[in-house]
């Protein structure tokens, strides 16, 4: 689904991974880890077409990356389930738009579509905010809220950066719980995470695989928990 | 993404983008000041458009004979002309002006008290056609042939001037319609560029769920394109009403730069002119920088 083939990333000349190669396949789970600064997040936005290596092929659903044009990409995109560590939303727009946006730039979105947001908003514990904004919401309750939106639309994987890194151990793992759950389903999950004790708690659970990342190269590729 | 659908909107794009911001605003008043220079240009083209119109009107059709002889020889020649004139197939009259009605022809450089006896003026005959294929060249040699003292003017070396002139002038107009358009163009296309620069975290957003390029376009094309046509609108009909506190009929021979008519119908473009020049560019703006960006 995913593949990175010796891929090296550079900003100004700094180096952010490199000669990095990883595949993510239906079934995996993947923790990605490393201290802060070692690459996890340039390298789920490779993996996400968000970012384009300076050398290497980075290949999205079979496709080489460097040959998509940008609505190539989105269509990609539209088939993962993206979480991002910085979570991004629409500030104007009251929480329940933000949720049904992958909705909304496909076409109408008709009652069902917000039904099953608003059944995951429920889940993630947001069912009274729907009508706030999201800039009135704490850390943890967008980090939540930016899982129901990846969630929303039943990807073909997900990826996810510190996607517990605002919330309590109990809603670390009820995330960690679903993620399992969907990938029991098939769905490859790859998650950035420095929470040892969260990569701990999913080995009686799911057989995953651990990504270490340490400035810039994969120095544990995918080894079992 | 066509105009028409643009005009249609899609509820969800049109959302996405914040409607706080100066750039619609901006885009609004400066289209406004574009719609009411072109509404002028327009005016100001169309009363030189019926100007030349006029003149040419006035002078095709006609020419005038001038009996240069003085003393008993004027008579005669003038009658011999007449003469001429009236046994000429194609012409449909030929009179003698009378001295009157040429001292008010030349009163407005002379003055009223003009005596006409002591001026060397020639007896003028204005000559009326039958039609545009009469020959005129072939008149002037028969004047010349047996009234020597007869000068035949057909107005022809007035015309051609005119007529230059006139398109020369027609051109200007169409040239400042062009620069307006051209200018109205750059101001939208900033307007795009300075919309999608302030919004790049929501592009980053719709981009994350998969939004394609031309739906993230269409939600900025949209609001600029209609604050545009909002902008013309106002522009328009700002200028409309200043034409409309013009004299009705013109001064010094001009005619009044006050549409009359129908004439108002070629105002009506404007707003709508002025939105397809700020859809067309906003959309490529917004494409263009949407493609550059990662």
């Amino acid at each position: 689904m995913i593949d990175l083939s010796q891929v090296t990333v550079a900003f100004g000349g700094r180096v952010v991974l490199d000669d990095v190669t990883f595949s993510l396949q239906p079934g995996d789970f993947f923790f990605l880890t490393g201290p802060s600064g070692a690459g996890k997040t340039t390298l789920l936005r490779l993996c996400s077409g968000a970012q384009a290596p300076a050398r290497g092929e980075v290949r999205l659903f079979g496709r080489p990356l460097a040959e998509m044009s940008s609505d190539t990409r989105a269509s990609a995109r539209r088939r993962m389930g993206i979480v991002y560590q910085d979570t991004q939303f629409l500030d104007h727009l009251p929480l329940e738009e933000n949720i049904v946006l992958p909705f909304t730039v496909r076409g109408p979105v008709d009652p069902e579509m917000r039904a099953q947001a608003a059944d995951l908003m429920a889940w993630v514990g947001l069912g009274e905010h729907r009508t706030a904004l999201p800039p009135t919401l704490s850390g943890g309750e967008r980090q939540r809220a930016a899982l129901a939106r990846a969630l929303l639309t039943a990807p073909e994987l997900v990826l996810a950066d510190e996607p517990t890194g605002n919330l309590d151990w109990e809603m670390s793992l009820k995330l960690l719980t679903l993620l399992i759950e969907l990938n029991r389903l098939g769905t490859p999950v790859l998650m950035a995470t420095h929470d040892l004790a969260l990569i701990r708690a999913a080995k009686p659970l799911v057989n995953a695989r651990v990504l270490r990342l340490k400035d810039g190269k994969l120095t544990q590729a995918g080894a079992a928990l | 993404m066509s105009v028409f659908d643009m005009l249609r909107g899609d509820p969800g794009a049109s959302r996405v983008v914040p409607s706080s911001g100066t750039t619609p605003r901006l885009v609004a008043l400066g289209t406004a000041s574009m719609a009411f220079l072109a509404v002028f240009a327009i005016a100001l083209a169309a009363m030189l458009f019926h100007l030349g119109a006029t003149w040419r009107a006035e002078l095709a059709g006609t020419a005038t004979v001038r009996i240069t002889s003085s003393g008993e020889a004027r008579d005669a020649d003038t009658e011999a002309a007449m003469q001429v004139l009236q046994t000429t197939p194609g012409i449909a009259t030929a009179r003698v002006i009378p001295e009157l009605e040429q001292q008010a022809l030349l009163e407005p450089w002379f003055g009223k008290d003009l005596p006409l006896d002591s001026l060397p003026l020639p007896r003028l005959i204005e000559v009326t056609f039958e039609g545009e294929s009469f020959d005129a060249k072939a008149l002037g040699l028969r004047l010349a042939g047996e009234v020597p003292s007869a000068r035949f003017d057909d107005h022809d070396r007035w015309r051609g001037p005119l007529a230059r002139a006139q398109a020369r002038m027609s051109w200007l107009a169409v040239a400042a319609l062009g620069l307006i358009a051209a200018t109205l163009a750059a101001v939208t296309a900033l307007a795009a560029r300075a919309a999608l620069s302030a919004n790049s975290q929501v592009i980053d957003v719709l981009r994350l769920v998969g939004a394609r390029d031309t739906w993230i376009a269409r939600a900025f094309v949209r609001r600029i394109t209609l604050r545009a046509f909002l902008g013309a609108c106002i522009g328009t009909l700002a200028a409309a009403a200043i034409l409309a506190a013009f004299p009705a009929t013109g001064a010094a021979g001009l005619p009044a730069l006050r549409p009359s008519g129908a004439s108002w119908a070629l105002l009506a473009p404007v707003p709508l002119l002025a939105a397809l020049v700020a859809w067309a560019t906003t959309r490529r703006s917004a494409l263009r920088m949407l493609k550059g960006r990662p």
